[in-house]
């Protein structure tokens, strides 16, 4: 009998097995992902190679701060020792026995047969150090992952992992992490739990509650259609009674390996409503991570560069807990933040008291801006989007179409430089754009040949400019042809 | 072998990817040349070139950073290693995080192929082979010690174990990148080779 209350997690990746079981607290109410306490985890490598060989299997269990510490050194070891080793580390290092672990690490001492001296065990944080949880490592390939107080027994003080092996275990680790909002064991844990929640969010409860559930309740139904099963193949659920007869058990269970169906339908609203995302006090934290295209709208419409307004954003440690994996898996914790809280709009139609109302006020700026944007890159981060051209070119120019000097220095800039190959099989063409600076804004190839020779045309760099400033107004786009023999043509197509 | 793939969300995590201060031309460098690394690995073991780049920045609605093999051509050139040819220099930052997320996304499609060459590199090794016996490995190596002399600079000498090196490191590498925060390793890792 499975109490209401518990919520279980089991995460399998090939080669090790984590189950977390814990007791909802009733702060879940309140949260996206389950608030729980008293939890106790159990850690298997169950690798069944080595399961073979040594006719045992390595467990561990502990309590939240121990799987905390051991989420810790893991992404902190891979982070700083595994990723940052340089390419002349060996594979392996001489395999040495399992040795009693030491409650604090030992020096860096040399193997016998490698050039490359040992790597210092990583100790991230004093609560792991204290513990003597630490990884080591032997080579690229093999890593041992010391227990510390964690050891099941006298002997078992340590277990080697292959890469493999280590990343499945951070694999499962993070998983979890993503998922579950752990209380640590303080008295007061009132109000949201402490890893991982920016310091705004608590203005923003019942915001992000909304949010939250509203996209778990829109990752449900895409899981509903028949998604989970294949891409899920190594997490699974024993949350069943959890499903049951409560509200909550929709965020436990949002399958973590899909993708919203519909990632299209989603984002053109999601780009509009970031132009007016309000409180300053959130703005100034969500302004400058907003999503991609957007990005240098924002960074026009805004303040900044990314730098200063992540200042306060996450360490790595940190970050688990707060932003959602590339995989959109945890789509419930950011709610709060600019990338989720978009699609919402669509659905719950409550939901835009704080934000603009997206159908209303669609600005002239963002439909240009992100062409806009794809030209100008090269000045960093472009503070202001100076493009004077923005405003203007909705309004098409019926007819005719001004002559443009540029046009014809186009038509120079090529001339002297087009040396057409022998393999060219006919002319080959490309649209052109022109910033006002008289750079280009953007190349459009007309043809798979035309793309293919692109970088023999000696074709200009976007954003520097090679014909004079423009005048007036509009975004000149030119047709560009250079012909078989050498020849250069150049029209002006429209000036938008 | 259960992969655990993880499609990407259409909307990638900008702010996972931050940025404490702006990186200084050297450190630029480090991250292109690191950056044009990492994608160099993944087209050696994978085949997957630069359309299959451009389709994942559509996927990821990353246009205004990586249009299309026109620009994704001219960022990778930006790598102070390849040999020049007249592309440009500048990458900036918004256009790093976009090649980060794109080739994130491609790994974590390709994980399982990752992973399996991973899996017979620590066979190997632990049976005291050598790696490019195995046929993916072997033809990995290849590739990736073929396409680097045909792009990088030869003003740096590289010898066939020094390639045979990186690849495998980069190899190793891309199985974490693979992982659904791979790209905020990615990143971290960009940053911390840069200092």
């Amino acid at each position: 009998m499975i109490a209401i209350n518990t919520v279980r997690r089991r995460y399998t990746p090939p080669t090790c097995t984590l189950q977390v079981q814990a007791r909802r607290s009733p702060l879940s109410r309140w949260q996206a992902k389950p608030v729980v306490k008293d939890l106790r985890f159990e850690l298997r490598f169950d690798d069944p190679r080595q399961l073979r060989e040594r006719h045992e299997q390595v467990a561990i269990t502990g309590d939240r701060d121990q799987l905390e510490a051991l989420c810790d050194t893991v992404a902190t070891y891979i982070q700083d020792v595994v990723l940052q080793a340089s390419a002349a580390t060996p594979l392996q290092t001489t395999p040495t026995a399992p040795r009693a672990t030491h409650p604090l690490p030992p020096s860096p001492r040399r193997r016998d047969l490698d050039a490359a001296p040992a790597t210092d065990p990583v100790i991230p944080t004093l609560v792991s150090r204290a513990r003597g949880l630490y990884l080591e490592s032997q080579g690229l390939l093999q890593h041992q992952l010391h227990f510390g107080s964690l050891a099941p027994t006298l002997t078992q003080t340590s277990v080697q992992l292959s890469t493999t092996q280590l990343f499945d275990l951070a694999t499962a680790l993070d998983e979890y992490s993503s998922e579950v909002e752990a209380l640590p064991k303080l008295p007061a844990a009132a109000g949201l739990p402490g890893t991982g929640w920016p310091s705004w969010a608590s203005t923003a409860a019942s915001v992000i509650v909304a949010l939250g559930l509203t996209t778990a309740a829109i990752r449900l139904s895409s899981s509903w259609q028949g998604q989970t099963g294949a891409e899920a193949p190594t997490i699974s659920r024993e949350n069943a009674p959890i499903l049951e007869g409560s509200p909550l058990g929709i965020e436990a269970v949002p399958p973590l390996p899909e993708a919203p169906p519909v990632p299209t339908a989603l984002l053109p609203p999601e780009l509009e409503g970031l132009e007016a995302l309000p409180p300053p006090g959130a703005v100034g934290r969500l302004e400058a991570p907003l999503p991609q295209t957007a990005d240098t709208r924002y960074r026009g419409g805004s303040s900044t560069t990314p730098g200063p307004a992540e200042t306060s954003t996450a360490t790595p440690e940190a970050a688990p807990d707060s932003p959602p994996p590339i995989a959109g898996s945890s789509s419930e914790t950011p709610p709060g933040q600019g990338r989720l809280v978009l699609p919402s709009p669509d659905s719950t139609p409550s939901l835009p008291r704080n934000l603009p109302p997206v159908a209303t006020a669609p600005r002239p700026a963002p439909l240009v801006q992100p062409e806009a944007a794809a030209g100008s890159r090269s000045p960093a981060p472009a503070p202001a989007p100076p493009r004077s051209s923005a405003p203007a070119p909705l309004s098409r120019q019926p007819s005719p179409l001004p002559s443009l000097p540029q046009v014809a220095e186009v038509r120079q800039y090529f001339q002297g430089r087009w040396q057409p190959s022998e393999a060219l099989s006919g002319p080959i063409e490309y649209r052109l754009w022109l910033n006002r600076n008289g750079s280009l804004q953007r190349i459009a190839p007309a043809s798979r040949q035309a793309a293919t020779y692109l970088d023999r045309t000696r074709m200009p760099l976007l954003g520097e400019p090679f014909v004079s400033p423009l005048e007036g107004s509009g975004t000149p786009q030119i047709r560009l042809v250079l012909g078989v023999d050498g020849s250069v043509q150049a029209y002006l197509e429209a000036l938008e | 072998m259960h992969p655990i793939v993880q499609p990407p969300s259409p909307a990638p995590p900008w702010q996972d990817l931050t940025l404490p201060r702006m990186p200084t031309a050297g450190q630029l460098d480090n991250i292109k040349a690191h950056l044009d690394l990492v994608l160099l690995a993944i087209e050696a073991l994978t085949g997957l070139g630069s359309e299959a780049m451009v389709a994942a920045a559509m996927t990821l609605k990353l246009e205004g950073a990586v249009g299309d093999r026109i620009a994704l051509w001219r960022l990778r050139q930006s790598n102070p290693l390849r040999k020049s040819s007249g592309g440009r220099k500048k990458l900036d930052v918004e256009e790093a995080r976009a090649l980060v997320l794109i080739t994130c996304y491609l790994a974590q499609k390709q994980q399982e192929l990752i992973r399996r060459a991973v899996t017979l590199l620590e066979d190997m090794t632990a049976q005291g082979r050598p790696p490019h016996q195995a046929a993916l490995l072997g033809d990995y190596l290849d590739t990736f010690s073929n396409t680097y002399q045909e792009r990088m600079d030869a003003s740096t000498i590289v010898t066939a174990e020094m390639l045979a090196q990186l690849a495998f490191k980069l190899l190793i590498d891309l199985l974490f990148y693979s992982a659904p925060n791979g790209h905020r390793r990615f990143w971290l890792a960009l940053l911390d080779r840069a200092q």
